[in-house]
Protein backbone atom coordinates (compact mmCIF):
# COMPACT_ATOMS: atom_id res chain seq x y z
CA UNK A 1 0.00 0.00 0.00
CA UNK A 2 1.14 3.55 -0.65
CA UNK A 3 0.68 6.66 1.49
CA UNK A 4 -2.48 7.71 -0.34
CA UNK A 5 -4.20 4.51 0.75
CA UNK A 6 -2.90 4.89 4.27
CA UNK A 7 -4.13 8.48 4.42
CA UNK A 8 -7.66 7.35 3.62
CA UNK A 9 -7.34 4.97 6.55
CA UNK A 10 -5.94 7.73 8.76
CA UNK A 11 -9.08 9.77 8.03
CA UNK A 12 -11.07 6.95 9.60
CA UNK A 13 -8.60 6.02 12.30
CA UNK A 14 -8.57 9.46 13.97
CA UNK A 15 -12.24 9.05 14.90
CA UNK A 16 -12.08 5.35 15.64
CA UNK A 17 -13.89 4.34 12.47
CA UNK A 18 -11.17 2.11 11.02
CA UNK A 19 -11.87 -1.59 11.22
CA UNK A 20 -9.65 -3.30 13.83
CA UNK A 21 -8.08 -5.58 11.24
CA UNK A 22 -6.46 -2.56 9.55
CA UNK A 23 -5.44 -0.64 12.67
CA UNK A 24 -2.23 -2.57 13.45
CA UNK A 25 -0.91 -2.28 9.91
CA UNK A 26 -1.67 1.46 9.79
CA UNK A 27 0.01 2.13 13.12
CA UNK A 28 3.07 0.25 11.91
CA UNK A 29 3.21 2.47 8.83
CA UNK A 30 2.70 5.66 10.85
CA UNK A 31 5.68 4.71 13.03
CA UNK A 32 8.02 4.96 10.06
CA UNK A 33 6.37 7.59 7.73
CA UNK A 34 6.83 11.27 8.76
CA UNK A 35 4.58 12.45 5.88
CA UNK A 36 1.68 10.36 7.12
CA UNK A 37 2.39 11.48 10.70
CA UNK A 38 2.11 15.14 9.56
CA UNK A 39 -1.04 14.28 7.60
CA UNK A 40 -2.53 12.79 10.74
CA UNK A 41 -1.73 15.92 12.82
CA UNK A 42 -3.25 18.25 10.21
CA UNK A 43 -6.32 16.08 9.93
CA UNK A 44 -6.80 16.09 13.69
CA UNK A 45 -6.59 19.91 13.64
CA UNK A 46 -9.23 20.25 10.92
CA UNK A 47 -11.41 17.66 12.66
CA UNK A 48 -11.32 19.68 15.87
CA UNK A 49 -12.61 22.65 13.86
CA UNK A 50 -15.38 20.52 12.38
CA UNK A 51 -16.43 19.27 15.79
CA UNK A 52 -16.48 22.81 17.05
CA UNK A 53 -19.54 23.34 14.87
CA UNK A 54 -21.49 21.01 17.17
CA UNK A 55 -21.37 23.69 19.86
CA UNK A 56 -22.65 26.42 17.63
CA UNK A 57 -26.23 27.41 18.22
CA UNK A 58 -28.11 29.99 16.23
CA UNK A 59 -30.21 32.72 17.76
CA UNK A 60 -33.02 31.19 19.89
CA UNK A 61 -35.45 33.20 17.80
CA UNK A 62 -34.56 30.93 14.87
CA UNK A 63 -36.03 27.96 16.75
CA UNK A 64 -39.01 30.02 17.78
CA UNK A 65 -39.77 30.86 14.16
CA UNK A 66 -39.90 27.17 13.22
CA UNK A 67 -42.01 26.19 16.23
CA UNK A 68 -44.43 29.04 15.61
CA UNK A 69 -44.82 28.21 11.92
CA UNK A 70 -45.36 24.52 12.62
CA UNK A 71 -47.93 25.07 15.33
CA UNK A 72 -49.73 27.61 13.19
CA UNK A 73 -49.95 25.11 10.35
CA UNK A 74 -51.18 22.19 12.40
CA UNK A 75 -53.76 24.32 14.16
CA UNK A 76 -55.37 24.60 10.73
CA UNK A 77 -55.43 20.91 9.91
CA UNK A 78 -57.48 21.22 6.74
CA UNK A 79 -55.29 23.91 5.25
CA UNK A 80 -52.60 21.65 3.91
CA UNK A 81 -54.86 18.81 2.93
CA UNK A 82 -57.48 20.48 0.83
CA UNK A 83 -58.27 18.92 -2.50
CA UNK A 84 -57.30 20.96 -5.53
CA UNK A 85 -60.80 22.30 -6.07
CA UNK A 86 -60.94 23.59 -2.51
CA UNK A 87 -57.61 25.30 -3.04
CA UNK A 88 -59.04 27.05 -6.07
CA UNK A 89 -62.05 28.13 -4.07
CA UNK A 90 -59.70 29.45 -1.45
CA UNK A 91 -58.17 31.75 -4.02
CA UNK A 92 -57.46 35.34 -3.09
CA UNK A 93 -60.61 37.07 -1.92
CA UNK A 94 -60.25 39.66 -4.70
CA UNK A 95 -61.30 36.99 -7.20
CA UNK A 96 -64.45 35.97 -5.37
CA UNK A 97 -66.68 38.93 -6.43
CA UNK A 98 -65.55 38.48 -10.02
CA UNK A 99 -66.38 34.79 -9.89
CA UNK A 100 -69.79 35.50 -8.38
CA UNK A 101 -70.53 38.15 -11.02
CA UNK A 102 -69.56 35.75 -13.80
CA UNK A 103 -71.86 33.08 -12.36
CA UNK A 104 -74.79 35.54 -12.14
CA UNK A 105 -74.18 36.70 -15.70
CA UNK A 106 -74.12 33.16 -17.07
CA UNK A 107 -77.26 32.21 -15.15
CA UNK A 108 -79.01 35.34 -16.40
CA UNK A 109 -78.12 34.63 -20.00
CA UNK A 110 -79.30 31.06 -19.69
CA UNK A 111 -82.59 32.24 -18.17
CA UNK A 112 -83.21 34.79 -20.91
CA UNK A 113 -82.37 32.28 -23.61
CA UNK A 114 -84.77 29.76 -22.14
CA UNK A 115 -87.52 32.37 -21.96
CA UNK A 116 -86.94 33.29 -25.57
CA UNK A 117 -87.20 29.69 -26.61
CA UNK A 118 -90.42 29.07 -24.69
CA UNK A 119 -92.22 32.33 -25.30
CA UNK A 120 -91.43 33.14 -28.86
CA UNK A 121 -94.06 31.99 -31.33
CA UNK A 122 -92.77 31.29 -34.74
CA UNK A 123 -94.10 31.86 -38.16
CA UNK A 124 -94.13 28.84 -40.26
CA UNK A 125 -94.01 29.42 -43.85
CA UNK A 126 -93.87 26.53 -46.15
CA UNK A 127 -93.60 23.83 -43.54
CA UNK A 128 -91.63 25.59 -40.81
CA UNK A 129 -93.32 24.62 -37.61
CA UNK A 130 -94.08 27.12 -34.89
CA UNK A 131 -96.17 27.76 -31.83
CA UNK A 132 -99.53 29.46 -31.81
CA UNK A 133 -100.23 28.92 -28.17
CA UNK A 134 -100.38 32.68 -27.89
CA UNK A 135 -102.12 35.04 -30.15
CA UNK A 136 -100.31 36.24 -33.18
CA UNK A 137 -97.67 38.70 -32.22
CA UNK A 138 -98.61 38.25 -28.57
CA UNK A 139 -95.24 37.21 -27.29
CA UNK A 140 -93.57 39.70 -25.06
CA UNK A 141 -90.37 39.38 -26.89
CA UNK A 142 -91.92 39.44 -30.30
CA UNK A 143 -93.69 42.25 -31.98
CA UNK A 144 -96.85 43.64 -30.47
CA UNK A 145 -100.32 42.68 -31.56
CA UNK A 146 -100.46 45.75 -33.65
CA UNK A 147 -97.45 44.69 -35.57
CA UNK A 148 -98.35 43.83 -39.04
CA UNK A 149 -97.80 40.24 -39.86
CA UNK A 150 -97.24 39.86 -43.47
CA UNK A 151 -97.34 36.46 -45.02
CA UNK A 152 -95.47 35.59 -48.05
CA UNK A 153 -96.03 32.88 -50.49
CA UNK A 154 -94.52 29.51 -49.72
CA UNK A 155 -91.77 28.17 -51.88
CA UNK A 156 -93.20 26.30 -54.81
CA UNK A 157 -91.95 22.90 -53.70
CA UNK A 158 -93.69 23.24 -50.32
CA UNK A 159 -96.97 24.13 -51.83
CA UNK A 160 -99.65 21.58 -51.05
CA UNK A 161 -101.79 21.10 -53.99
CA UNK A 162 -105.48 20.86 -53.44
CA UNK A 163 -108.02 20.80 -56.15
CA UNK A 164 -108.92 24.26 -56.99
CA UNK A 165 -107.01 25.92 -54.23
CA UNK A 166 -103.68 26.55 -52.54
CA UNK A 167 -102.61 25.87 -49.01
CA UNK A 168 -100.83 28.41 -46.82
CA UNK A 169 -99.19 28.02 -43.49
CA UNK A 170 -99.34 30.93 -41.14
CA UNK A 171 -98.49 30.61 -37.51
CA UNK A 172 -97.79 33.59 -35.38
CA UNK A 173 -94.94 36.06 -35.42
CA UNK A 174 -91.45 35.85 -34.00
CA UNK A 175 -89.46 38.99 -34.40
CA UNK A 176 -89.66 41.79 -36.87
CA UNK A 177 -86.84 40.28 -38.83
CA UNK A 178 -88.70 37.03 -38.95
CA UNK A 179 -91.95 38.54 -40.06
CA UNK A 180 -93.04 36.55 -42.99
CA UNK A 181 -95.02 38.59 -45.44
CA UNK A 182 -97.82 36.89 -47.20
CA UNK A 183 -97.91 37.76 -50.75
CA UNK A 184 -100.02 36.67 -53.52
CA UNK A 185 -99.22 33.36 -55.14
CA UNK A 186 -97.84 35.23 -58.06
CA UNK A 187 -94.92 37.23 -56.80
CA UNK A 188 -95.34 39.63 -59.64
CA UNK A 189 -98.62 40.95 -58.30
CA UNK A 190 -98.34 43.83 -55.88
CA UNK A 191 -99.84 43.51 -52.43
CA UNK A 192 -102.90 45.51 -51.70
CA UNK A 193 -103.14 47.75 -48.71
CA UNK A 194 -105.68 45.61 -46.94
CA UNK A 195 -103.75 42.41 -47.33
CA UNK A 196 -101.56 42.97 -44.35
CA UNK A 197 -102.40 40.45 -41.65
CA UNK A 198 -103.65 41.69 -38.36
CA UNK A 199 -103.47 39.44 -35.29
CA UNK A 200 -107.19 39.00 -35.10
CA UNK A 201 -107.73 39.45 -38.72
CA UNK A 202 -106.42 36.55 -40.70
CA UNK A 203 -105.09 37.34 -44.07
CA UNK A 204 -107.93 38.03 -46.40
CA UNK A 205 -108.33 39.27 -49.82
CA UNK A 206 -105.02 38.09 -50.93
CA UNK A 207 -104.89 37.97 -54.60
CA UNK A 208 -108.47 39.09 -55.20
CA UNK A 209 -108.31 38.27 -58.81
CA UNK A 210 -107.91 34.56 -58.08
CA UNK A 211 -111.17 32.67 -58.04
CA UNK A 212 -109.74 29.68 -56.11
CA UNK A 213 -110.09 29.73 -52.30
CA UNK A 214 -106.97 30.02 -50.21
CA UNK A 215 -106.24 27.59 -47.39
CA UNK A 216 -104.30 29.09 -44.53
CA UNK A 217 -103.03 26.78 -41.83
CA UNK A 218 -101.80 27.84 -38.47
CA UNK A 219 -99.46 25.13 -37.31
CA UNK A 220 -98.69 24.83 -33.64
CA UNK A 221 -95.98 22.98 -31.80
CA UNK A 222 -98.56 20.38 -31.03
CA UNK A 223 -98.88 18.39 -34.22
CA UNK A 224 -102.50 17.56 -33.28
CA UNK A 225 -103.55 21.19 -33.33
CA UNK A 226 -103.74 22.82 -36.72
CA UNK A 227 -105.91 25.84 -37.34
CA UNK A 228 -107.15 26.00 -40.88
CA UNK A 229 -108.67 29.06 -42.45
CA UNK A 230 -110.37 28.83 -45.77
CA UNK A 231 -110.37 32.13 -47.55
CA UNK A 232 -112.70 32.81 -50.34
CA UNK A 233 -111.03 35.52 -52.17
CA UNK A 234 -114.32 36.98 -53.21
CA UNK A 235 -116.39 36.54 -50.05
CA UNK A 236 -113.81 36.58 -47.28
CA UNK A 237 -113.10 34.04 -44.57
CA UNK A 238 -115.30 30.92 -44.38
CA UNK B 1 -20.97 8.46 36.54
CA UNK B 2 -19.11 9.31 33.35
CA UNK B 3 -20.25 11.97 30.90
CA UNK B 4 -21.26 9.33 28.36
CA UNK B 5 -23.29 7.42 30.92
CA UNK B 6 -25.13 10.55 32.04
CA UNK B 7 -25.74 11.46 28.38
CA UNK B 8 -27.13 7.99 27.72
CA UNK B 9 -29.47 8.15 30.70
CA UNK B 10 -30.53 11.63 29.61
CA UNK B 11 -31.34 10.50 26.09
CA UNK B 12 -33.17 7.47 27.50
CA UNK B 13 -35.32 9.79 29.59
CA UNK B 14 -35.89 11.94 26.52
CA UNK B 15 -36.96 8.89 24.56
CA UNK B 16 -39.42 7.83 27.26
CA UNK B 17 -40.80 11.32 27.51
CA UNK B 18 -41.04 11.54 23.72
CA UNK B 19 -42.90 8.21 23.59
CA UNK B 20 -45.47 9.55 26.08
CA UNK B 21 -45.92 12.75 24.10
CA UNK B 22 -46.17 10.80 20.87
CA UNK B 23 -49.03 8.75 22.29
CA UNK B 24 -50.79 11.92 23.41
CA UNK B 25 -50.13 13.65 20.09
CA UNK B 26 -51.54 10.67 18.20
CA UNK B 27 -54.67 11.07 20.32
CA UNK B 28 -54.95 14.64 19.01
CA UNK B 29 -53.17 16.53 21.78
CA UNK B 30 -51.47 19.42 20.00
CA UNK B 31 -49.79 20.61 23.20
CA UNK B 32 -48.00 17.27 23.41
CA UNK B 33 -46.89 17.64 19.81
CA UNK B 34 -45.56 21.10 20.57
CA UNK B 35 -43.47 19.61 23.39
CA UNK B 36 -41.97 17.14 20.90
CA UNK B 37 -41.12 20.06 18.62
CA UNK B 38 -39.46 21.97 21.42
CA UNK B 39 -37.45 18.94 22.57
CA UNK B 40 -36.19 18.02 19.11
CA UNK B 41 -35.99 21.34 17.32
CA UNK B 42 -32.27 21.68 17.98
CA UNK B 43 -31.58 18.30 16.37
CA UNK B 44 -33.66 19.11 13.31
CA UNK B 45 -32.68 22.75 12.78
CA UNK B 46 -28.96 22.31 13.42
CA UNK B 47 -28.68 19.23 11.23
CA UNK B 48 -30.53 21.08 8.48
CA UNK B 49 -28.27 24.06 8.93
CA UNK B 50 -25.10 21.94 8.60
CA UNK B 51 -26.39 20.19 5.52
CA UNK B 52 -27.89 23.20 3.78
CA UNK B 53 -25.52 25.90 5.03
CA UNK B 54 -28.25 28.53 5.12
CA UNK B 55 -30.43 29.40 8.09
CA UNK B 56 -33.51 30.31 6.08
CA UNK B 57 -33.35 27.07 4.10
CA UNK B 58 -32.73 25.19 7.33
CA UNK B 59 -35.82 26.73 8.90
CA UNK B 60 -37.89 25.78 5.87
CA UNK B 61 -36.55 22.23 6.04
CA UNK B 62 -37.23 22.03 9.78
CA UNK B 63 -40.76 23.22 9.31
CA UNK B 64 -41.26 20.58 6.65
CA UNK B 65 -39.83 17.88 8.94
CA UNK B 66 -42.22 18.67 11.78
CA UNK B 67 -45.20 18.94 9.45
CA UNK B 68 -44.33 15.55 7.98
CA UNK B 69 -43.90 14.22 11.49
CA UNK B 70 -47.38 15.45 12.35
CA UNK B 71 -48.81 13.99 9.16
CA UNK B 72 -47.22 10.56 9.58
CA UNK B 73 -47.36 10.40 13.35
CA UNK B 74 -49.68 7.42 13.24
CA UNK B 75 -47.06 5.42 11.32
CA UNK B 76 -44.44 5.66 14.02
CA UNK B 77 -44.25 2.72 16.37
CA UNK B 78 -43.36 3.86 19.88
CA UNK B 79 -41.16 0.82 20.41
CA UNK B 80 -38.72 2.20 17.83
CA UNK B 81 -36.04 4.74 18.53
CA UNK B 82 -37.36 8.17 17.69
CA UNK B 83 -34.24 10.28 16.85
CA UNK B 84 -33.02 8.13 13.92
CA UNK B 85 -36.48 8.42 12.39
CA UNK B 86 -36.34 12.18 12.86
CA UNK B 87 -32.82 12.37 11.39
CA UNK B 88 -33.94 10.45 8.34
CA UNK B 89 -36.85 12.82 7.81
CA UNK B 90 -34.48 15.75 8.24
CA UNK B 91 -31.99 14.46 5.68
CA UNK B 92 -34.82 13.79 3.23
CA UNK B 93 -36.30 17.25 3.74
CA UNK B 94 -32.86 18.78 3.17
CA UNK B 95 -32.46 16.80 -0.05
CA UNK B 96 -35.81 18.10 -1.26
CA UNK B 97 -34.80 21.68 -0.48
CA UNK B 98 -31.45 21.22 -2.22
CA UNK B 99 -33.16 19.90 -5.33
CA UNK B 100 -35.59 22.78 -5.34
CA UNK B 101 -32.68 25.17 -4.92
CA UNK B 102 -30.84 23.57 -7.83
CA UNK B 103 -33.95 23.74 -10.02
CA UNK B 104 -34.45 27.37 -9.07
CA UNK B 105 -30.86 28.04 -10.20
CA UNK B 106 -29.64 29.39 -6.88
CA UNK B 107 -26.14 30.83 -7.11
CA UNK B 108 -23.34 28.63 -5.88
CA UNK B 109 -21.02 29.71 -3.11
CA UNK B 110 -18.30 30.69 -5.57
CA UNK B 111 -20.73 32.83 -7.53
CA UNK B 112 -21.93 34.56 -4.39
CA UNK B 113 -18.36 35.18 -3.36
CA UNK B 114 -17.46 36.54 -6.77
CA UNK B 115 -20.39 38.94 -6.53
CA UNK B 116 -19.14 40.08 -3.12
CA UNK B 117 -22.21 38.88 -1.21
CA UNK B 118 -20.14 36.55 0.94
CA UNK B 119 -16.74 37.78 2.07
CA UNK B 120 -13.65 35.63 1.95
CA UNK B 121 -13.10 34.11 5.39
CA UNK B 122 -10.22 35.45 7.42
CA UNK B 123 -7.42 32.98 7.99
CA UNK B 124 -3.87 32.69 9.38
CA UNK B 125 -0.86 30.47 9.07
CA UNK B 126 -1.74 28.62 12.22
CA UNK B 127 -5.47 28.29 11.80
CA UNK B 128 -6.09 26.60 15.09
CA UNK B 129 -4.31 29.29 17.06
CA UNK B 130 -5.11 32.47 15.20
CA UNK B 131 -8.57 32.17 13.72
CA UNK B 132 -11.40 33.41 15.83
CA UNK B 133 -14.12 30.98 16.71
CA UNK B 134 -16.51 32.62 14.29
CA UNK B 135 -13.95 32.44 11.48
CA UNK B 136 -13.27 28.79 12.15
CA UNK B 137 -16.95 27.98 12.03
CA UNK B 138 -17.43 29.91 8.82
CA UNK B 139 -14.45 28.16 7.27
CA UNK B 140 -15.80 24.74 8.13
CA UNK B 141 -19.28 25.71 6.96
CA UNK B 142 -17.82 26.79 3.64
CA UNK B 143 -15.93 23.53 3.39
CA UNK B 144 -19.10 21.57 4.09
CA UNK B 145 -20.98 23.42 1.39
CA UNK B 146 -18.45 22.26 -1.18
CA UNK B 147 -18.88 18.58 -0.39
CA UNK B 148 -21.07 16.33 -2.48
CA UNK B 149 -24.55 15.95 -1.00
CA UNK B 150 -24.10 12.40 0.32
CA UNK B 151 -20.66 13.01 1.79
CA UNK B 152 -21.92 16.15 3.49
CA UNK B 153 -24.86 14.33 5.07
CA UNK B 154 -22.59 11.51 6.24
CA UNK B 155 -19.95 13.74 7.81
CA UNK B 156 -22.54 16.00 9.46
CA UNK B 157 -24.29 13.05 11.08
CA UNK B 158 -21.08 11.30 12.04
CA UNK B 159 -18.74 14.11 13.10
CA UNK B 160 -21.03 16.95 14.14
CA UNK B 161 -24.11 15.11 15.36
CA UNK B 162 -21.89 12.38 16.81
CA UNK B 163 -23.86 9.38 15.57
CA UNK B 164 -22.20 6.01 15.08
CA UNK B 165 -21.35 4.71 11.63
CA UNK B 166 -24.12 2.13 11.94
CA UNK B 167 -26.68 4.78 12.85
CA UNK B 168 -25.59 6.98 9.97
CA UNK B 169 -25.87 4.05 7.60
CA UNK B 170 -29.39 3.34 8.86
CA UNK B 171 -30.45 6.96 8.45
CA UNK B 172 -28.98 7.35 4.98
CA UNK B 173 -30.16 3.94 3.86
CA UNK B 174 -26.70 2.79 2.84
CA UNK B 175 -24.13 0.31 4.08
CA UNK B 176 -21.55 0.98 6.80
CA UNK B 177 -18.77 0.47 4.26
CA UNK B 178 -20.26 3.19 2.07
CA UNK B 179 -20.62 5.53 5.02
CA UNK B 180 -16.97 4.95 6.05
CA UNK B 181 -15.84 5.71 2.53
CA UNK B 182 -17.95 8.88 2.38
CA UNK B 183 -16.79 10.07 5.78
CA UNK B 184 -13.12 9.42 5.00
CA UNK B 185 -13.35 11.27 1.71
CA UNK B 186 -15.22 14.20 3.31
CA UNK B 187 -12.69 14.59 6.11
CA UNK B 188 -9.78 14.73 3.68
CA UNK B 189 -11.57 17.25 1.46
CA UNK B 190 -12.33 19.50 4.43
CA UNK B 191 -8.69 19.37 5.48
CA UNK B 192 -7.54 20.27 1.97
CA UNK B 193 -10.02 23.12 1.75
CA UNK B 194 -8.84 24.63 5.02
CA UNK B 195 -5.19 24.32 4.01
CA UNK B 196 -5.81 25.86 0.63
CA UNK B 197 -7.57 28.77 2.26
CA UNK B 198 -4.73 29.34 4.68
CA UNK B 199 -2.12 29.19 1.89
CA UNK B 200 -4.10 31.66 -0.21
CA UNK B 201 -4.15 34.13 2.60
Amino acid sequence: MNCTTYQAQIALHIEGDLQPSHVRELEAHLGQCPACQRFQRELQASQSMVKELAHELPDPASFEVVRHRVMQQISRPAAGRRPWWRLHLAAPSAWRPLGAAACVLVLGLVFVWQRLRVDQPKVEMGGVSSSVEQPLGGAGTGPSLASPARVEAPPPKKEQHQPGGREWHVAGVQTPSELAPVVAPEPDEPLEQGSILEPDQPPVELAPQEPEPLVIKLVTDDPNIVIVWLVDQKLGIN
Amino acid sequence: MTADASQDSGSRADNEQTATWLRQAKAGNSAAFEKIVVLHQRLVLMTSLRILGDLKDAQDASQEVFLRLFKYLHRFEESRDFPPWLYRMTVNACRDIQRKRMRAGTLSLDELRASGEIPEPASATDLEAELTLTEKRRLVSDALKRLPEKERAAVVLRDIEGLSTREVAGILGSSEVTVRSQVSSARMKIKKFIERRSRRS
